[in-house]
Order: structure tokens, then sequence, then C-alpha cells
């Protein structure tokens, strides 16, 4: 399942990033020195005369000895620039996803237990405004307020200038500082999304038949929420946890861009905007891989938490 | 023989939308020590809303439960339950009153190991220190209820199980803490016969063994017979007719139990057509003041349409609400 697929999404995105308008040279023709033949030259040089399939059959074959080639813009190896951004988009993604999970989980229980109370409808409210926010108009809010009006928050990038000269504790400081803004940024969509879920999915659990037997036995309103109610609901989170990845990796593109975070988000739209393809494809092909992990790691957590489809001798 | 338990004018509404429905009226029902009742009647005469209204499992928004009193004779004490506030209701539930629900797959959690719920239900209603060997305890009353490999049961999964083993488990769980009282509704109702049959003969076992006292929910006559001491039976919510098992098999006087009892097939005179009760039991909260059954009787005259029936006696335990008598 997994190869197929993958070979499925690169042939896409191979195709679609060809289809679009604009090619690796254009930058050049602003150029005075560099005429029509040079160009045409350049052109030979990547293989972009080929036909459509003959560079993806070459690309391929290049990418199974994971050989992703190098970039039209510097010169330097793809799987080098992907490897040293790659810490720093899983570092903000496994932020944002812990704060998901941290929030919305106890949220959305909170709220199925007391439906339609006060507290349900304010994180309701709190919840929707998150969700119908675009991301982009959030972090400019969030950049105005925390950073510019009260400047308790660094805006941009990851570490301060004088990151180097800091102890231990104080880079670690540092790190967590700059993280603060993008991680909620990112957070804030699959949050308002994850409440919402968790709390249909504990109310759908209150009345399963189950619950009232188990009362029946004197299990109290407690136990039975963090016991019962909780295992249960657990299983659908799972399964949802593998949608969040995509749309956390995805949107990385938005977020690193915005707050200037060195990771492979910022990377892939800087090679998208000059047409850099080695360096798109090289890109695309880890998001997909994370994808496609994430997924896997959604199928054993599945497993995982839901004894019926386990295995068992 | 000492009343243990003793419901007066126990009521249950259930809300739907913007109206009540009231599924259980002013029942009246005693329940004496070692003795076994049964409940009987039609789906959606209340029976089963009555096993949850006593242990007051109904509550807002779902529904509610009113009425006189619910007195628990307890160790020469006599508590109202229906006075009970949740915490101390919570500790009678599972400990000094049980339930076995109807539908054994949809009575334990499904993502938790038996041994660890059945550990649960022991360990809320007893103070126990860590190093008990709780496990040994359940395998005890796995054993108790005839499940093969108590060993291995313990550690499945509900999903592991047949729908009869798992009964046998609910069983075991409603026992694990000797209750006083044990409530079965419709034990046996979702099962094959043969199954059906050995867990009857393991209720039957129980009742010889263990001073339980029990209110047996059914609706096969043919059980109830064999089982009970005394039945209820019920109609749209009321209790129409209560006796002795003998007179209300010999001698029903309520024209719904007479109904009933000539619905039953007969093994003796095959070949006879099975006799239905015209009409169907009318939806709770579509009935007037007078008898819910009179639409359906054969017997009602205006009067049963517009005044409820007093409840009338037969004999010193057979009493009957009808006007024929």
């Amino acid at each position: 399942m997994f190869i197929p697929l993958l070979i499925g999404i690169t042939v896409i995105s191979f195709t679609v990033m060809h289809l679009t308008p604009g090619s690796p040279v254009d930058d050049f023709k602003m150029n005075p020195n560099i005429d029509a033949r040079a160009r045409h030259r350049f052109y030979k040089l990547y293989g972009l005369d080929q036909p459509l399939y003959i560079q993806y059959a070459g690309w391929f074959g290049n990418v199974i000895t994971f050989d992703f080639g190098r970039s039209f813009k510097d010169g330097r190896k793809v799987l080098t620039k992907i490897l040293e951004r790659l810490p720093a988009t899983l570092l903000l993604n496994l932020f944002a996803l812990g704060v998901i999970f941290a929030v919305a989980v106890p949220a959305g229980v909170l709220s199925a237990v007391k439906q339609n109370s006060f507290t349900d409808r304010f994180l309701a409210v709190l919840v929707f405004a998150g969700y119908s926010l675009p991301a982009f108009a959030l972090a400019l809010i969030l950049m105005y307020v925390f950073g510019v009006k009260f400047g308790w928050l660094p805006i941009s990038g990851m570490v301060s200038v004088n990151y180097s000269y800091l102890s231990f504790w104080g880079k670690v400081f540092d790190l967590l500082k700059h993280l603060v803004l993008p991680v909620i940024t990112s957070a804030v969509g699959g949050l308002a999304f994850m409440s919402r879920y968790m709390r249909a999915t504990v109310l759908e659990v209150m009345r399963q038949d189950f619950i009232k037997a188990v009362r029946a036995r004197g299990v109290s309103k407690k136990g039975i929420i963090t016991v019962h109610i909780f295992r249960n609901a657990l299983i659908p989170l799972v399964t949802l946890f593998g949608l969040l990845i995509p749309s956390l990796i995805g949107g990385s593109v938005v977020f690193e861009t915005i707050f200037s975070w060195p990771g492979m988000g910022r990377l892939a739209y800087g090679a998208i905007m000059s047409r850099d393809y080695p360096v798109v494809m090289g890109v695309g092909v880890i998001m997909a891989l994370l994808t496609l992990i994430g997924n896997l790691i959604a199928d054993i957590g599945y497993a995982a938490v839901d004894p019926r489809i386990r295995y068992e001798k | 023989m000492e009343k243990l338990l003793e419901i007066k004018n126990l009521s249950a509404n259930y809300f739907a939308q913007d109206i009540k429905i009231p599924a259980l009226r002013s029942v009246n029902i005693d329940l004496k020590k070692g003795e076994t009742i049964a409940i009987a009647g039609e789906s959606g005469c209340g029976k089963s809303t009555l096993a949850l209204a006593v242990l007051k499992l109904i509550e807002f928004p779902e529904g509610e439960v009113t009425g006189d009193s619910v007195e628990f004779k307890i160790e020469k004490n006599s508590i109202d339950l229906l006075r009970l506030k949740e915490e101390e209701m919570r500790k009678i539930r599972g400990k000094d009153i049980s339930l076995v629900v109807q539908d054994p797959y949809s009575s334990l959690n499904p993502v938790i190991r038996i041994n660890k719920q059945l550990a649960e239900i022991y360990r809320i209603h007893h103070q126990t220190c860590e190093d008990i060997d709780i496990d040994g305890i359940s395998k005890k009353y796995l054993k108790m209820v005839h499940l093969p490999e108590p060993q291995k049961i313990l550690f499945s999964y509900p999903h592991q199980l047949s729908g009869g083993m798992l009964q046998r488990v609910n069983i075991a769980a409603a026992l694990i803490n000797n209750p006083d009282i044990l409530i079965s509704d419709e034990p046996t109702s979702s099962l094959d016969v043969t199954v059906q049959k050995k867990i009857m003969d393991m209720f039957f076992e129980l009742k010889d063994n263990f001073n339980l006292s029990q209110i047996f929910i059914s609706h096969d006559l043919n059980l109830i017979s064999a089982f009970a001491d005394r039945v209820y039976i019920m109609y749209a919510g009321r209790v129409v007719e209560e006796g002795k098992t003998a007179d209300i098999f010999t001698s029903p006087a309520h024209p719904y139990t007479i109904a009933l009892l000539e619905a039953l097939p007969h093994l003796n005179a095959p070949g006879l057509d099975l006799k239905s009760i015209p009409g169907e039991v009318p939806a709770p909260e579509s009935i007037g003041i007078g008898c819910a059954f009179a639409a359906r009787c054969s017997h009602s005259r205006d009067i049963c349409f517009n005044s409820l029936p007093e409840l009338k006696k037969i004999n010193d335990n057979h009493f009957t609400r009808c006007i024929k008598r």
C-alpha cells in the first residue's frame, strides 16, 4: 500500500508542477547578458526539453537510489537542503500536535460532560472563532499583539541573534520563546476541529447501552467518564490523528513563511516560486512520506486502543 | 415473611422534546426476603423502566423518577431509596441491589478486559488493600456461573466471548458483591433457546444456593410459571394484576392476563391456531384516564374508558385492577 501510494503521489505532483506556467529559466529572462540560446542550453542541460514521462522516469530512477538531484538555484544536493530544514519542521509540528491533544481532549470532554452549559457554549464560541479565523490572519494578529504591541515574544525566526552565546537552558528557553506563536497559529485550526469532534464522540459513547449497565454496578460518574467513556472516545481520536498530520504539514508552508521559520515548508515555498523542480519534488516526497508514516502510526495506535481490531490468539 | 423491598407509587417519566412520556405509573410492588417475583408483560409495558427506576438510573435530562417511597431493609434499618442522594444510591447499586440487563452484548465496556471490569465492581464497593487477589475472587464467581476456563475468560475482551458467555459474566458481575436483591431484566431473551435453558438452570441454582431475593423481568410466561413465587402483570406502565404464581396461572382475573395466557402455545394441543390479543400496547403518552387495556378488551364498558378501576382483592395475595371483579 505504502509504495504504490507514494508513486501515485509523485506522478501527480510531478505532472502538476510541470503543467504550472513558468519555468526555471524565467529568472534569467530579465538578464540582458543571457540570450535565448543560452537559455535553451540551460533547458537542455536540465533535460527539460524531454517529454514529461522521460523526465519522470529519470527522476524516479534516481530517487529510488535516494538521489534527489541538485537544486537548480545553488547546485547543492536536494537531500542535504531538506535534511537541514527537516528538524525545524518536525519540531514545530510535534509541538503543535502536542498542544492540540493537550487542549482539545480535555476541552472536548468538558463540553460533553457539561453539555449545553455555559462552559460548553463558551468553549464552542471560542472554538468556532478560532476555526473560522484564517491562520494567516491569526498569525498577523498574534504577531502584532504579542510581538509588536507588548514585545513579549519574537515574531520571526527560530533563534535569536545571540543564540550561540547562550547557556544550554538559555538556548532551550530562546527556542521555546520562538516556538510559541508559530505553534499557536498552526494548532488553532486542528484544535477547534478536534475539540468539537471529541465532544461529539464523548456524547455518543455516553449514550451507549453499556454505560447504563456500568452505572447500575455502582461506578461513579467520575469513574465512568475517566475510565469507561474516555477509553472508548480515544478510538476515533486516533483515526483523526492520521488525518491531522497532512493538514499540519501542508499548513507548515504557510506558517513557516509567515514566521520566517527555517523549515521545510519555507524551503518548499521558495522552491515553488522559482520553479526549482528538484527541490519541490524532494520536499513533496518527504512530506508524502511523513504523511504516510503518520497514517501508519495512526493504524498501529488504532490497534492499541481498540482490542476489537487486534489479532489475539 | 419480612418485606425486603417495598415500592410505593413509583412512577417514571421520560422527557422527549417538550412532552413527558409516562413509562411507569404509580406502581406498588413488594419483595420479601428470599422470594422471587416476576414482572410480566408485553414489550413497552414499563418492565425495564421499573428496573432502572428502582436503581434511580433515569435522570434529567433523560427522564425522572417520582413516587412515595422505595423502602429497602438493610441490616435492621429501613432506607428510602427515593430520598437517597446520588452518592449514597451509587453505593447500593451493584452492592446491595444488582441488575442484569437484557442485552449481554452491550453491558460490558468493549475495550476493557473482563478481569479489570470485574475488579472495578469489586473494588468500588470494598475498602481493599492493593495485595488482595481480586482475579482470584473474580475466578470464583466465574466458576459459580459455570463458565469453562475462567482463567482464559478473565483475560478476554467482551467481543471474544459469545452471548451466552457474556450473560454469565454479567451475572457473575452482579453477584460478585453478594447482593441482597438481584434484578434481572429479560436475562435470556437475546440468547438462543438452548443457551436460554442453561442460563435459566443457573438461575434456579442461584435461587437455591444463595439467600437471594430476585426480581425477574420477563415476557416469557412459561419461564415465569416455573421460576417465580409471585407474579406482577404489567400493562402500559401499571400493575394490572398481582398474585401467587399458581393463582395467576390457574385463575387469572384480569382480562389482559387471561388473554396473555390464552396466547401461549400448547404442546399437548397441536394444530390449534394461536390466539393473539387484537391491537397493540398504546403509546404511553396517549393513554387517557381510564383503564389502558379497555380499547383491546372484549369486556370493556363505557366506565372503563372514563375512570381507572380500583385494585380489588381476590384473596390475601391476589389483586387485580378491573371492574369485572
